[in-house]
């Protein structure tokens, strides 16, 4: 990963920040949603994952991701990857802030 | 999960996001819009029947007419409602005939005005008319239901607790039909307390309370977001529920044995589901219940008082019909709160999905529940539980007076309930 690419990174994690998970009212960063971002020649490859499987609030999340990483200066494609192993649960949500 | 969004995109082009898993808003909509309807008619008839009730007059034909209000207009239309948004979530399909879907809304809501109506003013050619559409209704949203799990990828409880509920759904309107064409004729009150009585339960523990089971084992762990609860209490429910309402729709000829039977799995079922419940909230991670899951909590309880009720009312039947009376308003009041703390979570979601779900990461999104005032939520489960428990106490003890002042109360709840599902199908994105 170059120096600009880690200049991109910084923004892509600031713009996840902003797509939250409207149920709980958290952002998917701080919820601990997001396993891996990495970006690569402008291409960001977010890794994420949502609190159970069939939530409804997938395609939300995942066009917040487009729509918010798409948005960053640097990036010229965006990548999301919904994964369900490792399995989240609650101990991974920042701070204790449920 | 079927979707349309694509997985990759190119900056800067503006993505576009289509939210193909979920069924149009309007489908869902117009089902919850004439099912709050109903309920407020519901809630009226009930202030208008109130004398009738505290005299146990369980038979007259208005007193039938409200129930099938509430149980018919309210409950069953909500969950027809319910189950397009839900089955996505829960199987991973759409309805499988949307068209489908529109026949069985327009049939159930004209066939409860048509059966409403024709058993208020004792008009048999429209009670038919209402019994016949009603039937129409749930075989058409019954082959619906049953064609969409066919195509379920994976067998989840909610999938069997669904798939058991459409049997009973198709066997329900057999009873009412038994029961419609007796009204006028030469039947004893005893057997026609039974057919009631078999009739009702076939409903609500076959139809109805499997479907709770299985959409409440989705839905409360994602409201609540519990984590490690165990789930065979909800099995064990399903498994007993759909048991017991076999034993319920059994010919009477089986007798005692059949009855007993009925009794011990239909109580094993919900004893079970309770449970389950119980679980779910106690492994929240949540801290603050809102209104919409309180009023579902109390509905639950509710439920359980019922089932303390039921032997009480059942074994004593038409000797004590106030007591009967009463039993019936707890068991349908309580699964209709349990139905109306759902609205608070299912009309705000459908509204925040396809009005602020495309938005987000593109600009400030609210919350769900910042949709509503948790304050006016507060205020309708307040103005309904009062109003629910009062008229049976008021029931019970022979009240007129109790049972109209609080039939008033729960008319408020209901309008005021209507009033902000309203308030929230209007909220907009800002410009």
């Amino acid at each position: 990963m170059n120096e600009t690419d880690l200049h991109t990174l910084s923004g892509v994690f600031e713009a996840l920040s902003t797509v939250i998970d409207p149920e709980i009212g958290l952002d998917i960063v701080t919820l601990g949603l997001v396993y891996e971002a990495k970006v690569e020649d402008g291409v960001a490859d977010v890794t994420f994952t949502l609190t159970t499987p069939g939530c409804p609030m997938e395609e939300a999340i995942r066009g917040g991701i487009l729509n918010a990483v798409g948005a960053v200066d640097g990036v010229r494609e965006v990548r999301p990857n919904l994964v369900w192993e490792p399995r989240w649960h609650p101990g991974m949500v920042e701070g204790g802030r449920l | 999960m079927a979707t349309a969004i694509p997985q990759t995109i190119a900056a800067p082009r503006s993505p576009s996001t289509d939210f193909a898993g979920a069924p149009p808003a309007w489908l869902p909509g117009m089902h919850f819009a004439a099912a709050l309807a109903y309920f407020a008619c519901g809630a009226a008839g009930l202030v208008l029947v109130a004398p009738d009730l505290a005299r146990g007059a369980f038979f007259v034909p208005r007193v039938a007419a409200v129930v099938h209000l509430f149980v018919l207009g309210w409950l069953v239309l909500s969950i027809f409602g319910a189950l397009c948004q839900f089955l996505p979530v829960a199987i991973g399909r759409q309805v499988r005939w949307q068209a489908l879907a529109q026949v069985s809304f327009a049939a159930q809501t004209a066939g409860v005005a048509a059966f409403v109506g024709g058993l208020a003013t004792s008009h048999r050619s429209v009670l038919y008319l209402g019994a016949g559409l009603l039937t129409l209704a749930f075989v058409s949203f019954g082959a619906n239901l049953v064609a969409t799990l066919a195509g379920a990828k994976e067998r989840s409880l909610t999938f069997w607790a669904l798939a058991g509920s459409s049997l009973f759904l198709l066997a329900t309107p057999a009873f009412g039909f038994a029961l419609a064409m007796n009204l006028h004729g030469d039947v004893q009150l005893a057997s026609r307390f039974a057919t009631v009585a078999a009739h009702a339960h076939v409903a609500l523990v076959g139809f109805v309370m499997l479907v709770v089971v299985g959409v409440a084992h989705r839905l409360l762990p994602m409201f609540l977001l519990s984590h490690g609860a165990s789930e065979r209490p909800a099995w064990i429910s399903v498994a007993l529920l759909f048991a017991g309402a076999l034993a319920i729709a059994m010919p009477a000829s089986f007798g005692i044995p059949r009855i007993a039977a009925a009794a011990a799995l239909t109580a094993g079922g919900l004893v079970a589901f309770f449970v389950q419940a119980a679980l779910f909230f106690r492994h929240r991670k949540r801290r603050t219940i809102d209104p919409g899951m309180r009023l579902a909590a109390i509905g639950i309880a509710g439920i359980a008082c019922a089932l303390v009720l039921a032997p009480f009312a059942l074994s004593a039947g038409v000797s004590n019909p106030r007591l009967l009376a009463a039993y019936f308003v707890v068991l349908v009041g309580a699964i209709g709160v349990f139905v109306a703390g759902h609205y608070f979570k299912i009309v705000p979601f459908i509204v925040w999905y396809h009005r602020f779900g495309p938005l987000v990461g593109k600009q400030k999104v609210p919350k769900v529940a910042e949709l509503y005032s948790e304050s006016a939520a507060k205020v309708v489960g307040a103005l309904l539980v009062f109003g629910w428990i009062g008229v049976a106490a008021g029931t019970f003890t022979g009240s007129a007076l109790v049972v109209r002042a609080f039939a008033g109360s729960f008319l408020a709840g209901a309008l005021v309930e209507g009033f902000l599902m309203t308030k929230i199908a209007r909220r907009r994105a800002d410009a």
